[in-house]
């Protein structure tokens, strides 16, 4: 386990010292200043244009984290053969995958909760003095709850990334290939419910099967999509939420198990 | 870097700082006139699917499409069929992306009611919106509203009314115009039954018992009038000249109390009982 700790620390370092990550925050920032301006522009309920850049902004960048950031660093280290250096020493595959996410995982966090307080206080800031156009049951326990999945979510998709990563190795690959399954994972449930609900579909029995499966293989990305529900301050159901994450949770682990076991039969040498 | 070759870059700098500024004001004279030109550009793509390109983004994508909106409302250009088609599409993508949006809804009515003359399609969207927002007694106000004044759908009408006064916090007037269309329809009984249970609930004011109190005895006093015009009709093929003559007949014993005006108000050739002046 210390191990395990001692990549996750040791990646999370090297993430943090990456210039580029202070560029997805100055961008981020940028985007809540956006936001005062963008929010000025309606007359009703303001609060709910202000939740919905904030959030969708931490979302955006934790996403550019992963495809650009995440993906390059393992990519790095594998191409670079820097991954023999690690695992020249009394380090196990599975131990490195393992510190590796964890350390991924860590600057996500990092990031999201940076811009999430950041969201937060854009959208104080957006809504000051025009209290009268905040959506009626907004909280900001709602708005936390978002950020919470949303960030889980993210974790999600790191971990999709990283499994896209042992199998090419290639980043460029492994880019395209974890944004095809963010786009599905975001789209899988909305697709189905258009096909099972058309009528122009009613008949096609395979395209039913085959989107049946996909949504099995896939995660469902939209449940952890908590934006509106922030936004409006909508009723959320403790036992949904707690599915959800168990979900996330268990999304998570397959995908890494799958990564040790693909990397676990990867030719280094 | 040598001071010689620094001496060389200023001018440089100065010249294409020069250029840039005279081009900036070249593109910004022409564009002037874009703004004029300026044409709504909405996605043809069915609004189902405008869901699957904004993924977890569609909020973002909904505002976005309001401000477009917006901004080509306010360019006060005239509008033509073709345009107002493509307005409605955009607003069903909008509802599609985001059914909860109170500016949504308020656009919608405001436009595509009033000015797109498009009632039938603004009813349809504001349902949407109604139907999100059941704590929110404006968009069942509008839906009513666009039925009574540009459908001349009463039963409708006092349908969407009656149905959205038991909302918490609205009006009581909603009640009472639930209560008018519901006679002006024919759906007297059913109103009386709903302002009946709309008077148990404990967070209504006096003011608002005692509105719904003087309709429902209203309504009781149409419902029972036109009850014995029916039956004057059904006796003498024909309507009775005046409410008076149900009394000379025997078919009520007295005209009943009107909490409005000092008697009910009645119209001989169409047989209908009215408790105002207002048809």
């Amino acid at each position: 386990m210390s191990k395990i700790i001692l990549i996750a620390w040791i990646s999370f370092k090297e993430g943090v010292r990456n210039k580029a990550l202070y560029g997805v925050f100055l961008l981020g920032l940028l985007l809540f200043t956006a936001n005062i301006v963008i929010t000025g522009m309606f007359s009703w309920e303001l609060g709910k244009v202000a939740v919905d850049i904030g959030l969708s902004v931490v979302s955006f960048s934790g996403l550019v984290i992963i495809f650009f950031l995440s993906i390059n660093a393992v990519s790095n280290d594998l191409e670079g053969k820097t991954v023999y250096l690690i695992l020249s020493r009394p380090i196990n595959k599975f131990q490195y995958i393992l510190g590796k996410y964890l350390g991924l995982a860590l600057i996500i966090m990092l990031s999201s909760s940076i811009l999430g307080s950041c969201a937060a206080l854009s959208v104080k800031l957006a809504t000051y003095g025009s209290e009268a156009y905040i959506p009626l049951h907004f909280s900001w326990s709602t708005f936390f709850l978002g950020l919470v999945f949303l960030t889980l979510s993210l974790l999600l998709v790191l971990s999709m990334a990283l499994f896209w990563v042992c199998i090419t190795t290639h980043p460029f690959t492994a880019v395209l290939l974890s944004i095809v399954s963010y786009f599905i994972g975001q789209n899988v449930e909305n697709v189905k419910n258009i096909i099972t609900s058309s009528k122009m579909f009613v008949d096609n029995a395979v395209l039913t099967k085959v989107i049946d499966y996909v949504s099995w293989i896939f995660p469902n990305l939209a449940a952890f999509d908590l934006k509106t529900t922030a936004a409006y301050g909508l009723p959320v159901h403790t036992p949904y939420l707690i599915w959800v994450a168990v979900y996330g949770l268990s999304y998570i682990g397959i995908c890494l198990v799958l990564s040790v076991l693909i990397f676990e039969r990867r030719e280094l040498a | 870097m040598k001071s010689k070759t620094v001496i060389m870059l200023i001018p440089l700098i100065g010249l294409l700082v020069f250029f840039n500024g005279v081009s900036r004001l070249a593109i910004k004279e022409t564009r002037k006139g874009i703004a004029l030109n300026y044409s709504l550009s909405v996605n043809p793509l069915p609004p189902d699917l405008i869901k699957i390109f904004a993924g977890e983004f569609k909020g973002l994508a909904a505002d976005y499409l309001l401000l477009e909106l917006g901004s080509f409302m306010g360019s006060d250009q005239a509008i033509g069929s073709k345009n107002w088609e493509k307005i409605s599409l955009a607003f069903d993508q909008t509802l599609q992306l985001d059914p909860y949006f109170q500016q949504t809804y308020i656009y919608v009515q405001g436009l595509l009611a009033w000015d797109g003359d498009m009632p039938e399609k603004a009813i349809s969207l504001l349902d949407i919106s109604r139907r999100h927002r059941p704590w929110d007694w404006r968009p069942g106000y509008y839906m009513g509203f666009d039925y009574y004044y540009f459908l001349k759908d009463y039963s409708k009408a006092s349908e969407i009314f009656l149905d959205t006064a038991k909302i918490k916090g609205a009006p009581v007037l909603l009640a009472a115009l639930g209560g008018r269309f519901a006679m002006k329809s024919g759906r007297t009984e059913a109103a009386i039954v709903l302002l009946k249970s709309m008077l148990e609930d404990p967070e209504l004011d006096k003011e608002g018992e005692r509105e719904i109190s003087d309709r429902i005895a209203a309504l009781r006093g149409v419902l029972l009038l036109e009850n014995a015009v029916k039956k004057y009709k059904s006796r003498h093929n024909i309507y009775p000249p005046s409410l008076e003559t149900l009394i000379e007949q025997g078919f009520i014993r007295q005209l009943p109390k009107n909490p409005y005006s000092d008697r009910y108000y009645y119209d001989k050739e169409a047989g209908q009982v009215f408790f105002d002046e207002i048809r």
